[in-house]
């Protein structure tokens, strides 16, 4: 199958490894894969904030871009920016113009672990990884697009890696976007309380489907000195390849 | 009262943080809250269904609304209450006080009303010359603390039982202990005295039965029940979303807002008042006046995705669940309402003017929408007041950002650019402060994925 | 029959529950076991024996009230209280003790069947309460308190003969 990659704009400047993994990974499992260089972002930034015109030019963009691929599917590395793309139809429901391409384009659009397991149906990428591991569950991934036991059937048959259920693993770790930095105090509060359960449940290693929150909890465990790591599930299933 | 402002909402919220009895008494709060709903919810296999059906009912009574307020009117009035129309604050409390004043009322009981303390009723009735009790324990704390109510079902919830005890051995006069049961037990004493001698009772309302004019209050106390049935004039206050059309759809709503407030199948008393007695000789009120409160409640219905705030059932679920609430009460919000659903109500009741960053207090998580007994899509909510709130009152620069940002991620050589500079610019710029004070940040890659590409 | 869930149910919110062909002992047994001086009664005329109906006032200085209900709900463990068919509004709640008689034949399984009930054919009576339990806070730090303004304890005396 021919999939288009929408790296999203965070991976691309900041943490190209989970690019690198989704790209591995989708490989191994035998897609074709494509990367449209003029991509930028999904326009959730602006669309958060309450910037509905900017949001709506940059979602334009978006779906011109992919609508140009005759991939089969679109797929992200990325739980919000992909439900941000099923809110397109939201954001033209007054155009009638825009409407049918929106929702052409948040139909075709999916996230790894969803893309792998309900699309593809594969449970077991060949991975390896050793240690004590477990999962946050973005808000955008796990409420928007129901991405419960997905990654956590995908984690399971890591071989070596040890799963252990985070106590409050759907709670959110504080980011919200330009919510961690208009009211950083209270981010910082909610994140203290993921930190907590993280070193409680004594892992190696968190692992989550956004950037985002890996960004918040990653910064806040470097930050404590901590020696637990964060990692994108992408990076985790693109570890160890079982030959 | 020194109430707290929304306008300062983020440096209340910095306060709040800082104060470990506080954040102890909300950790307790907040879990206890949501495992108890969440036992309860999981107890009704049908609950999904039953709050696709509240919703429906209530959707039903906000579309036609001015039809069934008509209809639960006449059939108050025709059982005897007298019913008053209250555009605004002010007008509600105009009518009461007056009310008191030609029914030559000294002392006033009343049970916990959050509409009331939406108009700062209290304070217009004691200027008016009236001795107002709240006698519902968590209020009455509050009210001798003068203070605001910190949640929308337990008023003191801020509080811990030392500094209850504090505060009844202050006021009070009360020998010192923090034993609960000894707390309660000097508040109900306290307080019988003023049910027997008060003049006019007043109550909220948490349904108004259209088809029958039939007020329903529920509660676990006992005060209700005693504010309502002793003083000879009762006055119930209610916002004009409360009515709901049939007495049967009480059923739906009985089972969930017990159980999405406290965790409880059933409160303790739910009273169901219909008018008048019958006869002058029988016990109860001689007259029943129904306050209907707008304040903005018919300016939020004019729009269909502001207008689901108005299906809240006033349960307090989605405070419980919602991480920012968790973290620092409901003062911080200086607002009636707090939490999620008073992010949104309030700006839309009281204007966007000194309450526009309540809804930017939020990460989007959506956990108050999964515990909402009327399926209130609070997120979006959230996102409407932003879209309405950041092209009026964002700052020029973050206005000029976001015209920038959408430039450059509509042109892909600009994106190109704008990441070489954003690479040499990271080395010079001092990085979000707000960012840094708690968490490192990840630099910038020095090969975009756009670089590395092809792989 | 609805009387086991009731019974079930009326215990599990800490109140007591006697299932029984003789209310009158009964009655005697808990007034007696109560140690109470003071019993107010409604006008229900099967009481008369028991104690005095008092004013609104002076039911204040009462240890027990005892009133009938009208109904009851098993699935919730809940006493309807129809105030239009007997003086009880007041006696039910002020004392610090409620003793409540009901007939086992007026035990609906159901909240929505009660409802009905109150509606079916003529009009809501002007004052129904629904009691389930002794008063009750958690305003205090979330802890359970038992016996706030409302009755303390309450006893339900359930009538297998009517």
């Amino acid at each position: 199958m021919k999939v288009s990659l929408f790296v999203t704009c965070l991976v691309d400047q900041l943490w190209t490894s989970i690019g690198v993994s989704s790209v591995e990974v989708l490989r191994r499992v035998g897609c074709e894969v494509e990367f449209d260089q003029s991509q930028t972002c999904c326009a959730q930034p602006a669309f958060n904030t309450g910037y509905l015109k900017e949001a709506r030019q940059v979602a334009q963009r978006f779906i011109e871009i992919y609508e140009a691929s005759d991939a089969e599917a679109i797929v992200s590395p990325s739980g919000s920016c992909t439900a941000m793309v099923r809110h397109y139809p939201e954001l033209f429901a007054d155009d009638p113009k825009w409407l049918p391409r929106a929702q052409t384009i948040a139909a075709r659009t999916h996230e790894l672990s969803s893309f792998l397991i309900r699309v593809l149906k594969v449970e077991d990428v060949g991975a390896s990884w050793t240690g004590k591991i477990t999962w946050h569950d973005a808000c955008h991934g796990l409420r928007d697009l129901n991405l419960k036991h997905e990654p956590r059937t995908l984690i399971r048959n890591v071989r070596g890696a040890e799963f252990v259920e985070l106590e409050h693993a759907d709670a959110c770790c504080g980011f919200g976007g330009t919510f961690s930095v208009k009211y950083p105090e209270i981010s910082v509060a909610i994140l203290d309380q993921k930190i907590d359960a993280i070193e409680r449940a004594g892992v190696q290693a968190v692992v989550s489907g956004d950037a985002s929150c890996l960004m918040q909890i990653g910064g806040r465990l470097s930050r404590k000195g901590s020696k637990v790591r964060v990692m994108h599930l992408a990076e985790l299933l693109a570890a160890g390849e079982r030959k | 009262m020194n109430h707290l402002s929304s306008e300062t909402f983020r440096e209340n919220a910095k306060a709040a943080l800082a104060d470990t009895h506080l954040r102890g008494a909300l950790k307790n709060a907040t879990s206890l809250f949501g495992e108890r709903r969440k036992e309860a919810a999981a107890s009704l296999p049908n609950w999904e269904a039953l709050r696709t059906q509240a919703r429906a009912i209530k959707d039903e009574a906000l579309s036609h609304l001015d039809r069934y307020l008509k209809e639960f009117v006449e059939n108050a009035e025709t059982r005897g209450a007298k019913v008053h129309h209250a555009r605004d604050a002010a007008e509600a409390n105009a009518i009461i006080c007056n009310l008191a004043a030609e029914h030559r009322v000294r002392v006033i009981v009343k049970s916990k009303s959050m509409t009331t303390e939406e108009t700062h009723l209290n304070a217009a009735l004691e200027a008016a010359g009236m001795q107002v009790v709240e006698t519902d324990l968590g209020e009455y704390i509050i009210q001798l603390a003068d203070e605001p109510p910190s949640h929308i079902i337990a008023p003191a919830i801020h509080k811990t039982r030392g500094q209850i005890a504090e505060l009844f051995t202050a006021e009070l006069g009360m020998p010192p202990t923090d034993d609960i049961v000894q707390l309660t037990g000097t508040a109900r004493t306290t307080l019988r005295d003023r049910f027997a001698t008060a003049d006019m009772g007043i109550s909220g309302v948490n349904f108004a039965i259209a088809e029958t004019g039939t007020i329903v209050i529920i509660e676990n106390e006992g005060n209700i029940r005693l504010t309502t049935s002793l003083p000879r004039v009762h006055v119930a206050v209610m916002g004009i979303e409360k009515v709901i059309p049939r007495f049967a759809d009480l059923d739906v709503f009985l089972k969930l807002l017990p159980r999405s407030g406290t965790g409880q199948r059933l409160t303790t008393y739910q009273s169901f008042i219909t008018g008048t007695k019958r006869h002058a000789s029988d016990e109860g009120p001689e007259e029943l006046h129904v306050v209907l409160l707008d304040n903005g409640r018919s300016r939020m219905l004019a729009h269909p995705v502001t207008r689901q705030a108005l299906a809240c059932i006033r349960c307090g679920a989605c405070l419980n669940a919602c991480p920012v609430y968790q973290q620092i009460g409901g003062h911080a919000y200086g607002s009636v309402y707090p939490g999620p659903i008073g992010a949104v109500i309030t700006p839309q009741l009281m204007g966007i003017e000194k309450t526009s960053q309540l809804p930017y207090a939020s990460s989007l998580c959506g956990a108050c929408r999964d515990v909402c007994p009327v399926k209130i899509d609070i997120p979006q909510l959230l996102l409407h007041l932003r879209a309405e709130i950041s092209p009026r009152k964002g700052s020029i620069a973050e206005r000029l950002a976001f015209k920038l940002w959408a430039k450059v991620m509509t042109r892909p050589a600009l994106y190109k650019m704008s990441s070489v500079a954003g690479r040499i610019l990271q080395r010079f710029v001092p990085i979000s402060r707000a960012w840094i004070n708690g968490r490192d940040l990840r630099p910038i890659e020095s090969k975009s994925f756009h670089e590395l590409w092809p792989i | 029959m609805n009387c086991g869930l009731f019974k079930e149910n009326v215990e599990s919110v800490a109140g007591h529950c006697v299932v029984t062909a003789d209310v009158t002992n009964v009655l005697r047994q808990i007034i007696a076991d109560l140690r109470a001086q003071r019993v107010a009664i409604s006008d229900a005329p099967e009481l008369a024996q028991f104690g005095v109906i008092p004013t609104a006032n002076d039911l204040f200085n009462f240890e027990v009230g005892i009133t009938r209900a009208q109904a009851a709900i098993a699935e919730t463990g809940t006493l309807v209280l129809d105030s239009s068919c007997e003086r009880n509004r007041l006696v039910s709640v002020v004392p610090p003790v409620h003793i409540a008689i009901v007939a086992a034949s007026r035990i609906y399984p159901t909240l929505a069947d009660v409802l009905a009930m109150l509606q079916s054919g003529k009009e809501v009576s002007p004052a129904i309460t629904f009691i389930t339990g002794p008063s009750r806070t958690a305003d205090i730090e979330l802890t359970l308190t038992i016996g706030v303004h409302g009755p303390q304890e309450l006893y339900v005396v359930v009538d297998e003969t009517s």
